[in-house]
């Protein structure tokens, strides 16, 4: 079937002047439009870098965790020994804790077991008044049973 | 009745580059503007509407393939016009002012114009589109397949059953 006889309605009309200026227009502002996206993305971008390490560099750093405090928690969680969780939150002695030759009478130490080979807790207890060693040895009260005050754990190795 | 097709002249390279862009656009700125003015009746809208066209498959470019560009430009080109005479129907229903300018394309009587604008306006869409693809856009029988997604045989039954449509409507207005 042939569309010759209607032509009216097949008529070729001609677009407006300046279709092809138009397009290479809108192309170009496109292209500028990308570009100046990609800058902004670039500069926010770095500012984000250079904030970052800025915050890195000039903030305090939060102190770390001691690397054993996790798993000192965890196993007194386990035990649910209340002097062991003692021990594990009492403070740090500034000075180390030197058990000299001859101390023998003013010290208890016991050894803590934690279940695995590379950890070992010593307890160490001072005997609090003078008086109770010398009761002690009186062979009035025993050493061990003495009202001692848990000083801090040591993890030094073996006496 | 079909323009001649000219794939290999528009693409040596097979890229859609600015190049080969304004081949395209110097082939088929013509058969894709009559088929959208069919659609909105209005030169600058139509005008619009090729250069919207052109820019979405040129922001397409790296997935364009050369040998389909022609359907994928019409589809994109209909959507478009299609879209706009939505929201042309949508303002009618507000109360804004009319935007209608006055046709000075029409190379013919203003009755005439009316009358074909009237046979056209009165096929269904789905005749519509066929005819104007295969009369105005030169598209092939598979081309037009392509772009109105029906099979191939149905194009031709379409094409008639328009033909047939636009010869009664408008001998009954002669």
């Amino acid at each position: 079937m042939s569309a010759q006889d209607l032509e009216p309605v097949f008529r070729k009309l001609t677009p407006p002047a300046g279709g092809l200026a138009e397009l290479r227009g809108r192309i170009e502002a496109q292209r500028r439009h990308r570009t100046r996206r990609f800058g902004r993305m670039l500069a926010t971008g770095t500012a984000l870098s250079v904030a970052t390490i800025l915050a890195l560099v000039v903030m305090p750093g939060t102190p770390a965790a001691h690397p054993g405090d996790q798993m000192l928690d965890v196993w007194v969680k386990r035990t649910g020994d209340p002097t062991l969780l003692h021990l594990a939150s009492a403070p740090m002695p500034e000075e180390p804790v030197v058990v000299r030759p001859g101390s023998e009478a003013r010290l208890a130490v016991q050894r803590v077991d934690t279940g695995t080979e590379r950890v070992i807790y010593y307890r160490f207890d001072s005997l609090a008044p003078p008086a109770a060693a010398e009761a002690a040895r009186d062979g009035l009260e025993s050493v061990r049973d003495a009202p001692t005050e848990p000083r801090s754990p040591q993890t030094e190795g073996p006496l | 009745m079909k323009a001649a097709r000219a794939h290999a002249v528009d693409s040596p390279t097979d890229v859609l580059d600015e190049a080969a862009m304004e081949r395209l656009y110097a082939r088929l700125e013509t058969p894709v503007y009559n088929v959208v003015y069919r659609w909105l009746w209005d030169r600058e809208e139509a005008r619009d509407v090729v250069q919207e066209a052109f820019m979405k498959l040129w922001k397409k470019r790296d997935s364009v393939r050369m040998d389909t560009v022609d359907p994928l430009l019409y589809r994109m080109a209909l959507n478009l016009a299609s879209n706009r005479r939505r929201y042309r129907k949508l303002r009618s229903w507000l109360p804004l002012p009319s935007q209608e300018v006055p046709e000075e394309a029409w190379a013919g009587r203003r009755e005439e114009q009316e009358a074909v604008r009237a046979a056209v306006e009165g096929l269904p869409e789905d005749l519509r589109q066929v005819v104007m693809l295969t009369e105005l856009g030169g598209l092939s029988y598979k081309e037009v397949a392509e772009v109105v997604q029906i099979p191939e045989g149905t194009v031709g039954s379409r094409r008639n059953r328009a033909l047939r449509t636009l010869r009664e409507t408008l001998g009954e207005s002669a």
